[in-house]
């Protein structure tokens, strides 16, 4: 049986119903029609689904939608938009951190979350970081340059 | 589509209800990260899902005369460097903080790792180990388990269909003379270990040893105890005895059958099991004496 499920995303209140077997990323993707959330392994080895939920990050294929009742999220979507970029977002493009792309939400909700906790990462940190995003492409090292780039500028 | 209900109790004494009104059908969530994947792929199909996200008293970390006690909802990230806190468990740091990743640590439950009962998990096999027992909550009371005796087989466990988990105690230890560590081997960063070993010794005050427990993880459906090994040591100089620790190494490999898998052959992961062994006691005899 479906349940009302309200949470806030990007700022912005959804209601909308659910199942209960049904994941978070599910109920973004599917009832909110949110679809910069991306849906790759679904068994959380990607990371591709990752969004913050409540400033913390999390895959969301691993949680039930209703575990997300009256919570706050942000997903890519929510990140910057085309006319303006979040500097993280720009900085990726300006370093090639993009190859095909399919990674690429996760990847910048978790460099975001770095940088929120962090915001002077070394490198490391950042590996450490992308240990829960998987980019087949193989853009780590560009990401991590542009990190450390938006990092820098902030300083 | 299955049919199925969520259901969302507040306190410890509800959930329990709740489990023993539904028992064999029901299914209970805490963090959800394991549980996601295994409903999403229909690998389970419970009637009802019982939610303990809200239920209040199983998010403390307390050290007592009895040992450190830890809710069964205290996530993995709270348990990054809980060795510094509570240097009993510095042995799970050799764990947790190379567990998984960020993502799944915010949200994992030490109930829900415990529970899952995984084959390969790294976290049954350090709190067996450190002997830890978890508490059982039913309707009917309360009863404490070993973790050695807790995990009965690969995802299975000895938790009744109406008990809940509610709690992780793990006993004190004189921190002069004994210490644990783990040792794993991991093919990817965050996956689990192609075998993981856990050693706890205790010394006496000539460098011999008075107890020691070394647990193998992933050669076989749940933790198992090195007993050959831990007998080798029991009784005997250990400190400085290279000797002693290299031979418990090859009577643990000895005695383990792991199956091969695609991480690794059967072969590759008994040497394994002989080195992780060494290893893992050398930095345990290590922590004690250090």
């Amino acid at each position: 049986m479906k349940y009302p499920l309200s949470l806030t995303v990007n700022d912005e209140n959804y209601d909308i119903l659910v199942e209960p077997y049904h994941t978070l990323m599910e109920a973004i993707r599917d009832g909110i029609g949110l679809t910069g959330t991306k849906c790759a392994c679904e068994d959380g080895r990607c990371g591709t689904c990752t969004v913050l939920i409540d400033g913390q990050l999390v895959k969301s294929c691993l949680m039930l939608g209703l575990q997300a009742k009256g919570k706050s999220l942000l997903t890519i979507e929510g990140m910057g938009s085309p006319d303006e970029l979040h500097p993280l977002q720009a900085a990726f493009l300006e370093h090639g951190a993009v190859q095909c792309g399919y990674c690429t939400p996760g990847m910048l909700l978790t460099a975001k979350q770095l940088l929120d906790e962090n915001p002077n990462p070394t490198e490391e940190d950042i590996r450490s970081a992308f240990v829960g995003n998987l980019c087949r492409c193989g853009v780590y090292t560009h990401a991590t340059e542009a990190i450390l780039n938006v990092a820098g500028e902030e300083e | 589509m299955i049919d199925c209900q969520y259901l969302e109790p507040t306190t410890v004494s509800e959930a329990c209800t709740l489990l023993a009104e539904h028992g064999d059908d029901a299914k209970v969530v805490a963090g959800g990260q394991s549980m996601a994947i295994l409903l999403r792929n229909g690998l389970i199909q419970p009637s009802h899902l019982i939610s303990i996200q809200h239920v209040s008293g199983l998010e403390d970390i307390v050290a007592s005369d009895e040992g450190v006690k830890i809710g069964a909802k205290v996530t993995l990230d709270r348990l990054i460097g809980i060795g510094e806190t509570h240097p009993t468990l510095r042995a799970l740091d050799d764990v947790i903080n190379e567990l998984a990743d960020q993502q799944i640590r915010n949200f994992a439950t030490l109930g829900g790792a415990i529970c899952e009962a995984h084959p390969a998990s790294d976290i049954t096999v350090v709190l067996s180990t450190l002997n830890a027992s978890v508490k059982l909550a039913s309707a009917g009371g309360e009863r404490v388990v070993s973790m050695c005796d807790f995990v009965t087989g690969a995802f299975a466990t000895a938790a009744q269909s109406d008990e809940l988990l509610t709690e992780v105690v793990v006993p004190s230890f004189d921190l002069g003379s004994a210490a644990a560590a783990h040792r794993r081997f991991v093919l990817r960063a965050g996956d689990y270990p192609v075998v993981g070993v856990g050693a706890f010794v205790s010394l006496d005050g000539s460098g011999g040893c008075q107890d020691a427990r070394i647990v193998v993880g992933n050669c076989s459906s749940a933790p198992a105890h090195a007993q050959e090994a831990e007998t080798r040591l029991k009784g005997h100089s250990i400190v400085g005895n290279n000797g002693a620790i290299a031979e418990a190494g090859e009577l643990a490999a000895s005695h383990v059958a792991p199956s091969s898998d695609p991480m690794a052959p059967s072969e590759y992961k008994i040497d394994l099991v002989n080195v992780l062994t060494r290893e893992a006691l050398a930095e345990a005899v290590a922590r004690a004496t250090g």
